[in-house]
């Protein structure tokens, strides 16, 4: 707040402006996250059961065997997607940044970025029928003779999350290229043309110049890679529910099934908790981890 | 030394077109089978489609209008809602000192941080209280509310950054703070504000799980909804194409704004993210 000693002292005013604000955010926002940690504490089906049973949701949570299974899904999921989101806009960028011709990176640019405005339950619903068991994707295995190969991939235990994962593919578009790009653009011309007079070739010059400025963007990008990892389950919930065998079953969608499908609202809290406490810590890692850099 | 800066850049193209085609592929694969039917599909799945089931896309429309129709008021009012509600809120933490500040303000920060899982249980029971299950308000409001956060943050940098004597001159002049809002600081900061209308729509034209927990009547089912229910409900499961009509026609609307909109998208996308 850098300006604020010019400014004028008007709480009134200030309070007549923030009110619809405040108002939807205290209704819709504080007032569930607060009651969230709250339910944490009880035992609670929704309807009339409310009972106060301090840490015991936690207690439970530590000793049941799905919620630690779906801690290794959840892991194995971000070892196959954050390296992939991550370096994959950066390869695309770079790649953008690479061509003469302005006018063919803005349409490659464009081919690229297109999916992110293709509602992303159409995405899942296509990618849905290209996995079906007799899908486009066995098809083409069945024809270059790779046959027995063929496999329902969403229903498959061993296969599930790298299919899921794979949606993304090729993985150098999106909103990522975007932030990518413009960091590309950020970079001053002259430092670049100073590592090119040292005789630095390409390689040279992205290891040494690009990649070193564009530290703050790949932070960015690996924990907003990997808060959504954590946070997102839209896409497991239409695609398996978790299954087969709970082998796609993460945290969050446990969470989820937990209150509205078990009718568990206490212990759904409490996994909310916790997963809130990661989010949380890898945030604030992450920001300290740039700030020593910087 | 020419020629391999040439070969370089053929290299580039070479590469940059398999990507382009990758991931235009499923979306590709999409429109193929949108135009064919059962039989054509299991005889000769990648040939060109003849006849061109065009009844096809005509079905899409007729089973998809109404949750078009749904998703575009719930979106907009989304988006107006948050607009007007983060603009006022902006303005005063850009333009006054008011105790508390500090603390409201850091208040919307962390609720950034806050995994929308962890709300979607009590924020279901805040709703059934009031009464909102199960109606438009119950998908707007929850909506708005969630958005604020960032829209507040992306204004108030923006607001901070016009210049000062502006406003002064304007209040000299005797114009409320209201209409020194409306007519000075908006019209400056369209730029930011198609940024948060933008990522604002996105978000909640794809929104799957608040209206999958809250609607119950069909007449209320936002696209994603009405989508993941309709080989079901059309009973499509063995209608492919017909089911990839659908998905196909109920994409349009989104791309055909951003052919006209390329840049304002790109540009709202990026600084969006960006800002930390």
């Amino acid at each position: 707040m850098s300006r604020s000693n010019n400014n004028e002292y008007q709480p009134w005013r200030a309070a007549g402006f923030l009110l619809p604000a405040v108002a939807f955010f205290g209704v819709f926002v504080v007032l569930p996250a607060l009651s969230a940690l709250a339910l944490a504490f009880f035992r609670a089906d929704g309807l009339a059961m409310r009972e106060w049973v301090g840490a015991d949701n936690f207690r439970e949570l530590a000793s049941d065997p799905l919620f630690w299974k779906s801690i290794r899904n959840l892991l194995w999921f971000a070892v196959l997607t954050v390296p992939v989101q991550t370096l994959g806009p950066l390869l695309g960028a770079k790649l953008l940044c690479s061509l003469r011709s302005p006018r063919a990176a803005y349409w490659y640019r464009t081919l690229l970025v297109f999916p992110v405005l293709v509602p992303g339950v159409v995405t899942i619903l296509v990618w849905q029928e290209l996995y079906g068991a007799t899908g486009p994707i066995n098809l083409l295995l069945d024809a270059v003779g790779l046959g027995e190969h063929a496999r329902a991939w969403l229903g498959d235990p061993a296969t599930v999350v790298p299919a899921i994962v794979a949606i993304g593919l090729p993985f150098t578009g999106g909103v990522f290229l975007l932030i990518y790009l413009a960091g590309f653009l950020s970079i001053p011309a002259s430092l670049i043309e100073a590592a090119r007079l040292d005789g630095a070739g390409p390689l040279r010059l992205f290891l040494s110049v690009e990649l070193p400025m564009l530290r703050t963007q790949i932070g960015v990008i690996a924990l907003l890679s990997l808060l959504g990892v954590l946070q997102n389950f839209d896409n497991i919930q239409i695609l398996t529910n978790g299954g087969p065998m709970n082998a796609s079953l993460t945290p969050a969608l446990y969470l989820f099934r937990s209150g509205f499908e078990f009718g568990q609202l206490g212990y759904a809290s409490a996994l909310g908790v916790v997963l809130l406490a990661v989010c949380a810590v890898l945030t604030v890692l992450v920001r300290w981890a740039g700030r020593r850099q910087a | 030394m020419k020629d391999a800066a040439h070969s370089r850049q053929g290299w580039l193209h070479v590469v940059l077109v398999v990507l382009s085609l990758l991931t235009a592929l499923p979306f590709a694969i999409m429109t193929l089978m949108s135009a064919k039917d059962l039989g054509q599909l299991t005889l000769s799945f990648w040939s060109w489609p003849s006849p061109f089931r065009w009844e096809n896309y005509w079905f899409g429309l007729r089973v998809t209008a109404e949750y078009l129709g749904n998703s575009l008021a719930v979106s907009a009012a989304v988006c107006v809602l948050t607009l007007v509600c983060a603009a006022l809120a902006a303005y005063a933490f850009s333009r006054f000192r008011f105790p508390g500040k500090r603390g409201v303000f850091g208040a919307f920060v962390m609720a950034l941080m806050i995994p929308s899982a962890l709300l979607l249980v009590p924020l279901f029971l805040v709703c059934r209280e009031l009464g909102l299950l199960d109606t438009r308000w119950g998908l707007v409001l929850p909506q708005a509310a969630g958005a604020l956060p960032l829209a507040i943050l992306l204004l108030r940098s923006f607001f901070e950054e016009l210049p000062r004597d502006l406003f002064d001159a304007a209040r000299i002049d005797g114009a409320s703070e209201l209409r020194v809002l409306w007519h000075i600081v908006v019209p400056l900061s369209l730029p930011v504000f198609s940024t948060v209308a933008i990522l604002n729509l996105l978000s909640s034209w794809n929104n799957y799980i608040w209206p999958l927990l809250t609607v119950q009547s069909e007449s209320l089912r936002t696209l994603p909804l009405g989508l993941a229910f309709l080989m079901f409900e059309q009973d499509l499961k063995f209608e492919p194409g017909k089911l990839m009509a659908a998905y196909l026609m109920t994409s349009l609307p989104l791309l055909i704004l951003f052919l006209f909109l390329t840049r304002p998208f790109v540009k709202g996308l990026t600084s969006g993210a960006l800002k930390e």
